[in-house]
């Protein structure tokens, strides 16, 4: 009673008495930007100040600080991607000179370009970081299943957002990856014409570069916020990792709001200073009949290519198997190491765990190496 | 969270509200940056437009016309003399019809409404009532530059 009658005089009262303002502000925690669960059927006011007296964890320290951070980049992703969307036209004609346009005669076209570039390139970095993270803190036990399967399909996800995102400029390097990927993808047995089906064809014509172009602003923009959703709503029930070496001092929301407010800005730093001292410009228009020499997948699909090219001796459906299998025992891994603490079988699969990772890097090695070699 | 000494205090708040102000700053630099960004830059600034090149000299006999696409306003150059070259405007001044040259009598000609200019742009008939706007053209190195 007393609170309406306060909020009577204040525009904050005013507006809690027509909407559920505490129910907009806790859409906020949904994606970890809020640590802390309000109560939406209490005021505003009286349910901040309630999660305020809460000992709370930060989301924005090491190294919880990964999910989190790369939500933020997501954010920033399709912030400069819309930006981006005003200019761009999705068609073979005009694709390169659009952006060219962008690159030019756009007031900051540079820099947006530069920021979303970067943006993607760490975005992936850190949600691979984040899988390696659970995989060697054992975040996938028990309970934490749907976290661990959500990180993975993050982590392709944003793969898949970024291959798509490579064509779009239309220039050489960007067109040329395209095509090496597609040869990669195109070998998967299951993926393979699930990913023919979606691009529309073999051919990198107009009409596959809308299809691209869809899918990279609109079908896994939405996948990736619904599967941060899932994060996100997943950490809210089986709760935040234990972090050993945290101080047990409280922490409220305060002091972790206070620490997003700090990522960000080391976060804008850090993405204006990669924008700004190692630019990315783009290559020369894209030409169909003139392969450049040094043709190569993303860096995520060297090792899948390197492996495959290894083992040519093996029919074609086999040598897609594998990558896809590896991909699947990951994805399934909690269902099969279910054993708690550090027990023999977790000690296998860290070993197992290990070798995949420095074999992936040296088939990634190899990769790279793969067209000098020819 | 009171101090005993008022003054720590007040110093302590100024502080508190320059640092918050410094850090509002940020948001009129985005507000800045995005607004000037989504600003579609007018065609008449585009540095690299202004200079067309309208292709070789040499392949243009004289006294003879080539048409040059140059988006909305396409336009003729004339080679009137070994070293001299025209640009006139292929846009008729009447309703916008596209205009054709005719080398025989070395006019430009509307298809629309039978309007015709010499090969200066002045009216020689038909309703148009103004002359065609010419362009500063230039041979540089065999290639003829257009200046729009």
């Amino acid at each position: 009673m007393e609170s309406n009658r306060e909020g009577k005089r204040s525009l904050l009262g005013w507006l809690e008495s027509r909407v559920n303002l505490t129910e907009i502000v806790s859409f906020l925690s949904v994606f970890g930007l809020l640590p802390a669960e309000l109560d939406s059927r209490k005021p505003l006011r009286e349910a901040l100040r309630e999660a305020m007296s809460q000992p709370l964890p930060s989301y924005a320290r090491w190294p919880r600080v990964l999910g989190i951070l790369s939500f933020l980049l997501f954010l920033f992703l399709v912030a400069t991607g819309t930006m981006l969307a005003f200019y761009y036209q999705p068609t073979a004609e005009q694709a390169y000179p659009s952006v060219t346009l962008i690159a030019r005669d756009v007031a900051f076209g540079v820099l947006i370009h530069q920021v979303h570039y970067w943006s993607a390139a760490l975005f992936l970095i850190l949600l691979g970081m984040r899988v390696i993270r659970f995989f060697f803190q054992g975040l996938y036990a028990r309970g934490r299943e749907v976290v661990w399967m959500a990180a993975v399909l993050t982590f392709v996800a944003a793969a898949i957002a970024d291959l798509t995102g490579r064509l779009l400029p239309y220039d050489a390097s960007g067109y040329w990856t395209t095509v090496r990927a597609r040869e990669v993808t195109d070998a998967l047995p299951i993926l393979g014409p699930i990913t023919s089906f979606l691009v529309g064809g073999n051919g990198l014509d107009s009409t596959v570069l809308t299809r691209y172009y869809v899918l990279h602003i609109a079908i896994f923009p939405i996948l990736l916020l619904l599967l941060f959703y899932i994060h996100f709503s997943s950490v809210r029930r089986v709760g935040m990792s234990r972090v050993e070496a945290a101080p047990a001092a409280k922490r409220s929301l305060r002091v972790a709001m206070y620490d997003l407010f700090l990522l960000v800005i080391f976060m804008v730093g850090g993405l204006m200073t990669l924008a700004v001292l190692f630019p990315q410009p783009f290559d020369a228009v894209a030409n169909p009949i003139l392969t450049p020499p040094d043709a190569r997948p993303p860096w995520y699909l060297l090792a899948p290519l390197a492996l495959m090219e290894a083992l040519s001796f093996l029919p074609k459906i086999l040598r897609g198997v594998i990558p896809e299998a590896i991909l699947a025992v990951v994805l399934i891994l909690p269902f099969l190491d279910r054993e708690s603490g550090s027990g023999a079988r977790r000690m296998l699969f860290r070993v197992l765990g290990i070798v995949l990772l420095v074999g992936w890097g040296a088939l990634t090695w190899i990769g790279w190496y793969l067209e000098v070699g020819r | 969270m009171k101090d005993s000494e008022g003054t720590d205090l007040e110093r302590r708040g100024v502080l508190i509200w320059l640092s918050r102000g410094f850090l509002a700053l940020w948001a009129p630099a985005a507000a800045g940056v995005a607004t000037s960004f989504l600003k579609a830059p007018s065609s008449e600034h585009r540095p690299g437009d202004k200079a067309i090149r309208a292709g070789a000299l040499s392949s243009l006999p004289v006294g003879d016309a080539r048409f040059v696409h140059h988006g909305n306003d396409p336009f003729f150059v004339l080679r009137v003399s070994e070293g001299q070259v025209l640009a006139v405007s292929a846009i008729c001044t009447h309703m916008r019809c596209v205009l054709r040259w005719d080398r025989e009598t070395s006019t430009f000609q509307c298809p629309c409404h039978d309007g015709s200019f010499d090969r200066k742009g002045n009216v020689l008939g038909g309703p148009p009532k103004k002359p065609l706007p010419q362009y500063p053209a230039e041979v540089r190195a065999d290639e003829i530059v257009v200046h729009t």
